[in-house]
């Protein structure tokens, strides 16, 4: 398969073979040309080896106490949008065009922050819960390590991912700068029914609010029935300690619903028979409807899909066979069917899901393709279990006007050109 | 390994590690502790978990202002002393008369709703002023959260307020004043509850 990314200044040049892997000859390529990993052939190889990769005749790198991505400059990095006179007030992108498989490693998840990563002494720390409970208590880290675990392989979204999909026209830019406000990994901690149990639940609380410790005031409210349902107090991301960016040394994880609820270093935990309606629960991450009216308490990412490969910035470079790959997943149910179409919908076909396919995670699919040469017009459509059908981007628009800003779960398609050239559309 | 000591009355059992286990694990505990909390009842589970919160730092956590002016703070301040310090400390990112700037706009138009270009600002979808003071008082300026005493953000959300003829120019602003503003936007939601099956 030959996709190789266009020399153009929008996007950063690399050749990727397969979708994110580096080819044999490439590789080869760089490790001679003074890549730093290698050192440098001090001896004259034995005839007998002339020919052999040059690999086999040089002693490799170091060691590393965390591994790191090569230094290449081709590893997928995510990419940083952040307001110009506030800095930690932004986002920082997964790039889902150079990624595979499902699951997001830890450094490319996205962040939403709205004034930085606060420095926190896990040593010190306590998660405080307060309010209507019988007992109110602080847990220290060492507490919570204590209690049960429990592992979920979830997707977090932003309620915002994907707006840019509000706008007139359709943005050019590679695919993870547009739906890259979602990641999936495996998230391990404490259930907060769990620890809200042991304190011990007054009857009439019906709320949960959660605030964090960095200084952007970020509080939300979450209905005690969810909190008690499947809620995380997350503290291992793939395995390993949840990293300060991601809300080090403990995290609210919501399966299912908008990133905002997923509040970073937790600070407290205080249970009510009422929402706060705090800037965050009443004020953003409201959706505006078309006719003037704000939906609010819109937690559950709907059911949604896009084609990570190809999307914009690759080229396909000869006619033949090329698979079409992509992620699916819904808040509200597993995915069940993904279909692709390579003609704007006219007809579909349905993708294969790679298993397994599991709630509130995110699906990989896939679907091979002959690309003939000539324009196609490709979209998916996924399907969750409860019969939620992902909207065209036209049946979103009607319905819901163009001003909602959040929750933005149409079809995205790409145009291919004869050219082989890809960009986004709208149909 | 540290998460697991206990200096409390935990009741922990400790189990040998298999043999293979021991050798490959030089480095770390020969003894896993396992928490048996799971198979005790709800109440016993507290035993030695955590600590009780003093009524001291329950009353500092229950800080959070609710719509209805629950928790917003004694104090009080004037919109006249809210504009100095709006104009120092806030006007660079939101513009002198809240219009927006490098940062959102704090006054805007509400006939434009159902347009297509709608503008944002407390007049036009801010349901509660309350949440108002909250917000202020803890996040901005973002530089300086924390910068503001309770009259000079009485002063600061009675000039905002103002800014959207929201409050009038004279007069005090305080915890009763700000109860009783009514947003315009109060009942301009649909809430998506209860929460979908
Ligand atoms: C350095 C730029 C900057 C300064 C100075 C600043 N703000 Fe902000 N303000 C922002 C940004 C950025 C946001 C959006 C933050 C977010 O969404 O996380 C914001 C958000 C707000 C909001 C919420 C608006 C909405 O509708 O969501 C209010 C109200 C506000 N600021 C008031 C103030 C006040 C009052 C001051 C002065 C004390 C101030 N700001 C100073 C940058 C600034």
């Amino acid at each position: 398969m030959t996709w190789s990314k266009k020399n153009n200044s929008n996007f950063r040049t690399e050749t990727v073979a397969g979708g994110g892997l580096l080819s044999r000859r490439n590789f080869i390529t760089n490790a001679a040309t003074g890549s730093a990993v290698f050192l440098p052939m001090s001896y004259a190889a034995a005839e007998s080896f002339e020919g052999v990769p040059e690999t086999w005749l040089t002693k490799g790198g170091e060691f590393s106490n965390y591994g790191m991505p090569p230094d290449s400059g081709q590893h997928p990095i995510r990419w940083i949008s952040n307001h110009p006179a506030v800095p930690g007030e932004g986002v920082t992108w997964t790039p889902h065009h150079q990624l595979q498989g499902s699951i997001t490693p830890n450094g490319l998840h996205f962040e939403r922050h709205h004034n930085g990563v606060p420095h926190i002494e896990a040593a010190t720390w306590e998660l405080a819960l307060h309010g209507k409970l019988a007992k109110p208590t602080a847990l220290s880290l060492n507490d919570l390590h204590r209690l049960p675990m429990h592992s979920e392989t979830l997707f977090i979204e932003c309620g915002g991912n994907s707006n840019a999909m509000w706008r007139d026209q359709p943005i050019q830019t590679a695919a993870g700068y547009i739906h890259g406000l979602l990641s999936c990994a495996e998230w391990t901690g404490v259930k907060l029914s769990h620890v809200l149990e042991l304190a011990g639940i007054d009857p009439d609380a019906t709320w949960v609010i959660a605030d964090g410790l960095d200084s952007s005031g970020v509080t939300v409210s979450i209905p005690l029935e969810k909190a008690l349902d499947d809620v995380l107090i997350g503290l291992y991301q793939n395995g390993e300690p949840v990293r300060p960016s991601q809300g080090y040394p403990a995290r609210l994880v919501v399966p299912g619903w908008e990133g905002i609820t997923h509040v970073k270093w937790l600070r407290s935990i205080m249970l009510t028979d009422k929402p706060l309606m705090s800037k965050f629960d009443s004020v953003s991450y409201t959706d505006l409807m078309l006719d003037g009216k704000f939906n609010r308490f819109s937690f559950v990412m709907e059911v949604k899909s896009f084609i990570t490969q190809p999307s914009p910035g690759y080229e396909l470079q000869q006619k033949g066979l090329y698979e079409i790959r992509g992620l699916a997943w819904s808040g509200a149910a597993p995915i069940t069917r993904v279909q692709v179409s390579a003609d704007g919908g006219s007809s579909w076909t349905d993708a294969e899901l790679q298993s397994p396919v599991l709630a509130n995670s995110l699906t990989r699919f896939r679907v091979p393709w002959n690309w003939t040469g000539s324009p196609a017009t490709l979209l998916s459509r996924a399907t969750d279990s409860l019969g939620n059908i992902q909207p065209l981007r036209s049946e979103i628009i009607n319905n819901k006007g163009g001003n909602s800003y959040y929750h933005y779960n149409g079809t995205t398609v790409w145009s291919v050109d004869e050219q082989g050239g890809v960009r986004h559309v709208y149909i | 390994m540290s998460i697991f000591k206990s200096k409390d009355s935990v009741a922990v059992t400790v189990v040998p590690n298999v043999l293979s286990l021991v050798l490959l694990c030089f480095s770390l505990s020969v003894f896993i502790p396992v928490a048996i909390a799971t198979e005790l009842s709800a109440s016993e589970k507290n035993q030695g978990l955590g600590r009780s919160l003093s009524s001291a730092e329950i009353d500092a956590l229950d800080t959070h202002i609710f719509l209805d002016g629950t928790n917003l703070p004694a104090g009080q301040g004037s919109v006249a002393a809210g504009r100095e310090l709006y104009s120092q400390h806030c006007s660079a990112c939101h513009g002198h008369a809240g219009e927006g700037g490098s940062a959102l706009e704090l006054v805007g138009d509400r006939a434009l709703l159902t347009t297509p270009y709608p503008d944002k600002g407390i007049g036009v979808y801010w349901p509660y002023a309350p949440t108002l003071f909250q917000y202020i008082k803890r996040a901005m300026p973002p530089e300086h959260p924390g910068l503001f005493d309770n009259n000079e953000l009485y002063s600061l959300v009675g000039f905002v307020l103002y800014l959207s003829d929201l409050l009038p120019e004279a007069g005090v602003v305080n915890r009763t004043t700000l109860a009783n503003v009514e947003l315009p936007n109060k009942d301009g939601f649909v809430d998506q509850l209860p929460i979908p099956k």
